[in-house]
Order: C-alpha cells, then structure tokens, then sequence
C-alpha cells in the first residue's frame, strides 16, 4: 500500500533536483537529468524498488543542506551553478558524503539513460543525446556493423 | 509437517545443473519431484530494461535478491553486506540463471583439471603460492569430454570447433581439448566489432575464433533461433533461443508425469537416515511445511546455496553440518570478477548496440598454461573477448577516468564517444586458498530468518598479478585495433559472483574433499551435489556448459545406481 507522505520533504526534494541539475546539466548539448526527469524517477524509486535507500536520501540530501550552509551560507538549492559544482567535487572526494554523492550519481545516470517506463529518461531525452538504439527488436547484421 | 508420498530422487533447484539432472532422471523412468524456490517465467517479464535488470535484478526477486552474502577480507573482520552487486546475482525459477545469462558455452581446458601436477612439473614445487590449497581434479578432461558432447549435441551449441579427435581445425580455438565432432551450430553472427578485433588479434600474432553459445545461431530441434535484440544478459529470451531445460526435456518430463514440479518451494533441511544416508528434505512452499521423502537427493541450488543448506541440516551425527564431519564444506572457495577494459575508437561508429554479448572474437593464448608463465610471475590465465551488447546506463557509468565523472564535460564526453566504445572482458583464474572460505553468518540473516552466507574472501598475489597482465593484453589488443584510450574497470575481487566455485570440493579423498568424483557426498550416500560448487579449480572461462556436463555425468551414474 502506498504511503501517502512524500518521501522527501520539500527541502530535501529540491536539494535532490539542484543535485541531480549538476550531476547531468542542460547545456549546449540539451536538456540534463532535471529536464529528463531523474529526479522524479528517484523518488518513485525511492517508494518502491530503491525503498532501502531512502534513509540514506533523507540522511544525505540533509548533510548536503547542512554543508552548503556551513560554507556557503545558503542551502544548496540557493546556491549559483558554479558554487554548487565547487561543492559537489569537494564532496565527492570526502569520507562523509563520497558513497552518497556516487548513489545519487548511479541513480541520476538510471534515471537519464534507463527505460523511461520508470519515469524518468522523459521524451528519450538520454538516449538522443548518446545516440542509444535501444534494445527489443531484431538487429540485423547491417545494423551490427557487418552489410 | 505434511509428509509427501516417497519418490525415487528429489532434486533441489532446477536452473542448468538441477534441471537437467531431473529431465534425465526422469527420462530414465524414474519418479522425480523438482522443488524450485522462484517461479516459472514467462516472457511477458522479459521486457528490454536495463534498470529492470542490471541495476534491480527483477528475476532474483523470489530469493536471491533477499540473501546476498556477507563479506570480508580475513577471518578477523565484521562482515558486512556486499555493496555494488549490479550484474552480479543469479536469479530464481524454473531453468534457473541460465535464463537471463549470456549463456557463453566452454568447456575447460585440459589443463584445468591436472593444474597442481602440471604447475609442478612444468615450474616447480615453489611455482604454487603458499597458502593455496590448489588441487587436481579427481577426474580428466579426457573424462569429460563425452559428456561435454553429450550437452552440446542436446542443446544445439553455437561455435567453431577448433580439435576435433586432435587434428587441428582452422578457424577454431588451437588450445582447445579434443572433441568428438563440430558444434552442433554455427557460431553465433559476427559484429563489425568483432571483426574489428579479429583482424587485430590476427596482427597481433594471436589465434581468433568465435565465441561458443548456449544460444542457438539456427533453428534446432524445433526451437528458434537468436534474433539480437540486444537485451540478452541479464534478461530472458523472448525468441526462446537460450537452451535452457524446460525447452530441451523438462517440459516433455512434466507431461510424462515422471517429473513433478513445485514452484516457489524452498527447501530448508536435507534429511539422512539412520544409516547417515540421504532419504528426503524438508522444504516450505507457501505457509505450509512439507517432508518429500526420497531414495536419493540432488543438491543442484548454487555455489552459495549449496554450502548454505548442507551447513542448515546439521544433526547429532553430522553436529557441523550434513556431510561436513570432516570440515571441509565450505572451503576451497573462489570467483570471477569479471573485470574489463575499455577502449574508445574517436570518430568510429562501432555499431555495438543491440545483439548479445555471446556474439564476440575470443583469444585464448593467455587461458591456462598456453603460454610459458615462468617470467610472470603467476600461474593461470584466461579467455579475453569482445562483447556486443553494449547497453546505454553501462555506457555512463564507466567513463573513463581521464573524464570527469559528471557535468558538462562528462556529457559531452558521451554524447561524442557512447557509440565509439569498444571493450574486452576476461575471467582470471583464482586460486583456492586456505583463507578464502564460506560459512554461516552470526548475525546476518535473510528475509526468512536465516542466516545468511558470509564469504571470507581476498586476492593473493597470484590473482593480483594475473588480473593485470589479463588487462594489460586486453589494452593491448584495444590499442591494435585502433583505441586512442584505453581504461579498466575497477580490478577487485567480488565474493559475491555468478561465476563462483568450490565449497562443496570435488576429490578422491574423503578428508580433503566434501563428494567424490561422481558428486556423490563421501559422508552421505545418496546425496549428489551438482555446481560449480564441486570445482576444484575455477578455470578462465564461463562454468555453465562444465556444470552440465558434469550433472549429466553424475545423473547417469545416479541412474545406474538406484536401477
């Protein structure tokens, strides 16, 4: 039975979208994971199959909040993109945040390039920006590379 | 406790090793109940999902996904849960892992079986590690090699016979042992890329040749044949073109009414009689208990299964465990790690998406002992090839480290290389080592309470060692055939593996081994342990059609017996 109460409080969930804007930014290139909606498939996931892991969101978005706080006197979210990056790189090397910054990282890429039945990848956004021939129907030997 | 009507053998598992065993059994005319813990698939789950998949394992939902083992580096150490199993899990039904496997289909070779006697004569005593507690098997190739005919002529393998009776084939693998004819198929359809390779491997002075498959190339025995849609590894074959049991005898057993199947049926004890012989289990199927009482039990789960259920069905006369008075289930343990390298072809449309990752150029100069390892500073080895498949989250998660690991140059780094990524994987040979062993968590238990396996498990040097110059000739031929980069995944040990071996040794004497060369548990007669779990050496290549063989062996055997 689903549980009415979001997974992540309001905070958190836009902690959870600046994160995952940098992770994969729109660019000159197009639309990023914000765009292809990674970050609502995080959090459906969050629900259901990645249920186990919602702890460790709540736990971490936090951190992350409290961070940028400490040292950039805003929550994360409030922060310029340049900022956020500094941030994010300092992070990702730490012993406290590294494994979190890599989840969210793994999660963000299921959630750009993965089937968009879950939510996210929205309209094949990272599938066209990879050039990604998605699998199900017969390859030809043309098509493998061998006419 | 509802106790069942006896039956002839009771076999526990029916994935490639149980499934087989109990089509045969049946075959034979005896009666044979089939309990499966999952259920039975059907191809409406088969839908192309990485995330499905790869990243949750959908089709090990029934049980494995809820038991991963625990692991550790050495006896003194905490284990912890295994982390990052992402392409890592067997799955749960009927058919078993040979469902959603790529299904490449080796036999071993010769040298796997004699490794210690070889190693010694060859490079002396002091070429074996210390520490290791390498053996030979109790058996040959030559041994085994009717059998490995016999899987190949009933399930329609795919390849390129390379020694056929000895004499030389062209086209085939030179350091293969001899077999008694060709491949029952062609080899699976080449790619661009694996001609790539293979024109690269030819100029590198090394011997190419396709990659056999459990994977028909054609039609055969009325069954269809590979269609590369691209979603094959890790996921089911919606053409029905993997040879898995049901399509090959389980079905036509069912309906013989020789063969009784349970689904969803967990077995939690393996019960021997007053004579210490083997006469049933006990298994849970829905909220009821049940005994099915038999003359005879194949122990057919997996690597980890295996050795977790012998350890749960300890009695006054086995206090350690069934068959384990002498102490040895559970030792011997060793895997794969599957550890790869990446090479990127600037400006080259690889066409890697979609087909199978079966469908690959294979060397095996640097597998066994095809080459002098006197200066290496190791012994073993491994096949490396060139998969198709490529798969889009895959593709993003293992950029290589030159790049940053996200934003704008990270996706730019993508958007320009995703379809210009080749890479070559490799099996590294393990040693078995007196450290490196599985027993019963004491604390960790599964979703049911049970407790689940701990793995205590490192790499010597030998394996370290090995694994990097197995790299290093996969960047070698990367580099060949025209990569301007070349990366490797991360190289570590994974405890927790679809390639995993030992804890159920096979060997001659009782006290250094848990069943004799027929699989048949020294301590309890009656029982047969089928697996990988039985190997006494991991060998460089995939298990699965060495596990076959040997279940066929040993079925054949069990049939004689209780005839």
């Amino acid at each position: 039975m689903s549980d009415p109460r979001p997974v992540l409080d309001p905070l958190a969930r836009a902690a959870l979208r600046a994160v995952v804007s940098r992770l994969i930014p729109a660019d000159e290139l197009g639309p990023g994971a914000a765009e292809a909606g990674a970050d609502d498939y995080i959090v459906s996931a969050l629900r259901e199959e990645l249920a186990s892991y919602a702890d460790g969101y709540r736990a971490g978005l936090a951190a992350i909040d409290e961070e940028s706080l400490r040292d950039a006197g805003h929550r994360f979210a409030e922060l310029d993109p340049s900022r956020q990056d500094e941030l994010l790189e300092g992070w990702a090397d730490s012993a406290s945040l590294g494994e979190f910054v890599e989840t969210i990282r793994e999660h963000t890429i299921e959630g750009f390039l993965g089937d968009p039945v879950h939510g996210g990848n929205r309209d094949r956004i990272g599938w066209a920006l990879i050039g990604y021939a998605p699998p199900g129907q017969p390859f030809t030997a043309e098509q493998q590379g061998t006419p | 406790m509802i106790v069942l009507p006896p039956c002839d053998v009771v076999v526990v598992g029916l994935g490639a090793a149980g499934g087989l065993s109990a089509t045969l059994l049946a075959e034979a005319g005896l009666s044979v109940v089939g309990l499966e813990a999952g259920p039975r698939h059907s191809a409406s789950e088969f839908a192309p999902d990485e995330i499905s998949h790869e990243s949750r394992n959908v089709l090990g939902d029934a049980k494995v996904n809820h038991e991963i083992p625990t692991v550790r580096t050495s006896p003194g150490e905490r284990a912890v849960p295994a982390a990052r199993t992402r392409g890592l899990l067997m799955m749960n039904g009927v058919d078993g892992s040979k469902v959603h496997s790529t299904n490449v289909s080796w036999r071993l070779s010769p040298w796997n079986f004699t490794t210690l006697t070889a190693v010694r004569q060859r490079y002396g005593d002091s070429a074996v590690p210390s520490g290791s507690t390498l053996a030979d098997w109790p058996l040959g190739y030559g041994e085994l090699a009717p059998y490995y005919d016999t899987v190949e002529a009933r399930y329609g393998i795919s390849g390129q016979a390379g020694n056929i009776d000895g004499r030389p084939v062209p086209g085939g693998n030179p350091h293969e042992g001899p077999r008694g004819g060709p491949y029952p198929l062609p080899p699976l359809r080449e790619t661009g890329y694996s001609r790539m390779m293979r024109d690269a491997a030819r100029g590198l002075g090394w011997s190419p040749f396709p990659t056999p498959a459990s994977i028909r190339s054609q039609p055969y025995a009325g069954r269809g044949a590979c269609t590369y849609c691209g979603s094959c590894t890790w996921n089911g074959c919606r053409a029905g073109a993997k040879a898995v049991p049901t399509l090959h005898g389980l079905a036509d057993a069912e309906r013989s009414g020789a063969l009784a199947v349970r689904t969803g049926a967990r077995v939690t004890r393996i019960l021997a009689d007053a004579s210490q012989a083997a006469c049933g289990v006990e298994f849970v199927q829905g909220a009821a208990a049940y005994r099915q009482p038999a003359r005879a039990v194949v122990l057919a789960t997996y690597t980890y299964e295996n050795v977790r259920l012998l350890l749960l069905s300890a009695s006054p006369a086995f206090p350690r465990g069934l068959a384990n008075n002498a102490g040895n289930v559970g030792r011997h343990f060793m895997t794969h790690s599957f550890p790869m390298t990446l090479g990127v072809f600037p400006g080259r449309d690889l066409r890697r998406w979609g087909g199978t990752a079966a469908q690959a150029a294979a060397v095996a100069e640097f597998d066994a002992d095809n080459i002098d390892h006197s200066a290496l500073g190791f012994i073993g080895g491994s096949v490396l090839m060139t998969p198709a498949e490529h798969k889009a989250i895959f593709t993003a998660l293992w950029t290589p480290p030159s790049v940053p690991r996200w934003g704008s140059a990270w996706k730019r780094w993508l958007h320009d290389n995703a379809h210009s990524i080749g890479w070559v994987w490799t099996l590294p040979d393990v040693l078995p080592y007196e450290q490196n062993v599985l027993d019963l968590d004491p604390v960790a238990r599964d979703r049911d309470g049970v407790p689940r396996i701990r793995c205590t498990y490192r790499y010597f040097d030998n394996e370290v060692r090995q694994t990097r110059f197995l790299l290093d000739r996969a960047a070698e031929w990367l580099t060949a055939a025209g990569a301007a980069e070349t990366w490797h995944l991360p190289e570590g040990p994974a405890p927790v593996s679809t390639h995993a071996y030992g804890g159920t040794r096979m060997g001659s004497d009782p006290a250094t081994s848990v069943v004799d060369r027929w699989g048949e548990a020294h301590e309890v007669p009656g029982l047969v342990v089928l697996g990988a779990s039985t190997f006494p050496t991991s060998g460089g290549v995939n298990p699965t059609e060495t596990v076959e063989a040997l279940a066929v062996r040993s079925t054949q055997r069990l049939i004689s017996r209780l005839a």
